[in-house]
């Protein structure tokens, strides 16, 4: 007999708005040790940030393969410094690396679990195009209209209990509505979140994967219920549905 | 989460409040066994009861501490209700000065809810006049 998933079986993953850049090898001090990915993005310190080629080579020090973390960043200028460890000293560029056919990326590199949800929500919508023909033949019954399946759509929204600790990335959600670029916000929303030594098992879950916009947060206040915030949030392009196990 | 420094911010307002009273009124907590079952002089018992303590969320559970107060005040039958509404006055006000109370950085944070109340009842074998208000709670522990 299947079982029916709890609520509890599911889970909110994210990546923050405003984590996506792209510099290329002029954008590079390797003197400085620092890298100008952009100016106004969200990158905090710590995060843990991966890179892109765009076809060409990295400054050495950065290698697609090794993700590293954000050791300072001023939104201001755009310049960004690395470490190889949270907290860890700064990572040394020896060279500005080799541009490539595109540019060098740069993004947020794992989602984060965001434990302060109390739910969430996902609409999946499709245009409806009438293409009734006209000057049918009358009879006894009513003609039907006739419809086709249009373009798909889609809008969501989670409700984030807002507590005293404002390092969440729970924090970092709501916050992200006012942040100007909006790049590198992603969802991944499980319906069931199943873990493998620990760790999230993507094969075994079932998920929808959506870069988004953020397009509202509405707080709520009153004496009685715990406060929280509404965030509502739209896909970019075609989400990814992996609706199966396998 | 810290119930007994939560229960403290209740009873000890309380405590002192009935203490400072002229004479001063003894307080009787939960558990406390030397409430005296006959006794003839008056008296206070407090309850203090803790309800849903935590919100739940997808992957975890939060702080969120809610409960409920109930003070009876016991004075003398026959007598009519003034002297017993002027004690549970002592007990409401005491619960309003903890609605005005304001959120530090560390600490526990107790605001009572509407207070219901008072109601006074008598009973054939007890000698007192029974006021009772109760209230809901909320609470937050900012941490020591």
């Amino acid at each position: 007999m299947a079982t029916v998933l709890s609520g509890t079986s599911g889970a909110l993953y994210y990546k923050p708005a405003g984590t996506s850049g792209t510099f290329t090898a002029a954008d590079v001090t390797n003197a400085s040790n620092n890298i100008k990915v952009g100016t106004y993005l969200n990158f905090k310190v710590n995060d843990k940030v991966s890179f892109g080629t765009g076809g060409g080579t990295l400054p050495a020090g950065l290698s697609a393969a090794t993700d590293v973390f954000i050791k300072t960043y001023a939104a201001a200028t755009g310049i960004a410094t690395f470490s190889a460890t949270a907290g860890g000293t700064e990572l040394a560029l020896t060279n500005d690396g080799t541009d490539g056919t595109s540019a060098f990326t740069i993004d947020f590199a794992e989602f984060q679990s965001v434990g302060n949800v109390r739910s969430w929500s996902f609409e999946v919508t499709r245009e409806e195009i009438d293409v009734t023909s006209i000057g049918q033949s009358l009879a006894q019954t009513s003609p039907f209209r006739t419809f086709i399946a249009g373009f798909a759509d889609g809008s969501g929204s989670a409700e984030v209990y807002f507590t005293d600790d404002d390092t969440t990335i729970a924090s970092r959600l709501i916050e992200d509505v006012i942040q100007r670029e909006q790049a590198g916000a992603t969802f991944k929303l499980y319906m069931d979140q199943v873990l493998s030594s620990g760790t999230v098992d993507d094969t075994k879950s079932r998920s929808i994967e959506l870069k988004a916009v953020l397009t509202s947060a509405s707080y709520s206040v009153n004496p009685d219920d715990a406060q929280t915030v509404s965030v509502s949030f739209r896909p970019l392009q075609a989400p990814t549905f992996d609706l199966t196990k396998s | 989460m810290r119930y007994q420094e939560v229960r403290a911010a209740i009873e000890a307002p309380i405590q002192t409040a009935f203490g400072a009273l002229s004479p001063a009124v003894p307080v009787f907590f939960d558990n406390i066994t030397a409430a005296p079952a006959n006794a003839t002089t008056e008296y206070v018992k407090v309850g203090v009861e803790f309800g849903l303590t935590t919100e739940q969320t997808l992957t975890t559970n939060l702080d969120r501490i809610r409960g409920s107060i109930v003070i009876r005040v016991y004075t003398e039958k026959g007598q009519g209700p003034a002297r017993n509404q002027t004690l549970i006055n002592t007990a409401v006000t005491t619960l309003t000065s903890l609605s005005a109370s304001t959120r530090q950085a560390t600490g526990i944070y107790l605001r009572p809810g509407v207070i219901n109340g008072p109601t006074l009842s008598t009973t054939e074998t007890s000698p007192h006049l029974v006021g009772r208000i109760d209230t809901g709670f909320m609470a937050e522990d900012a941490g020591p």
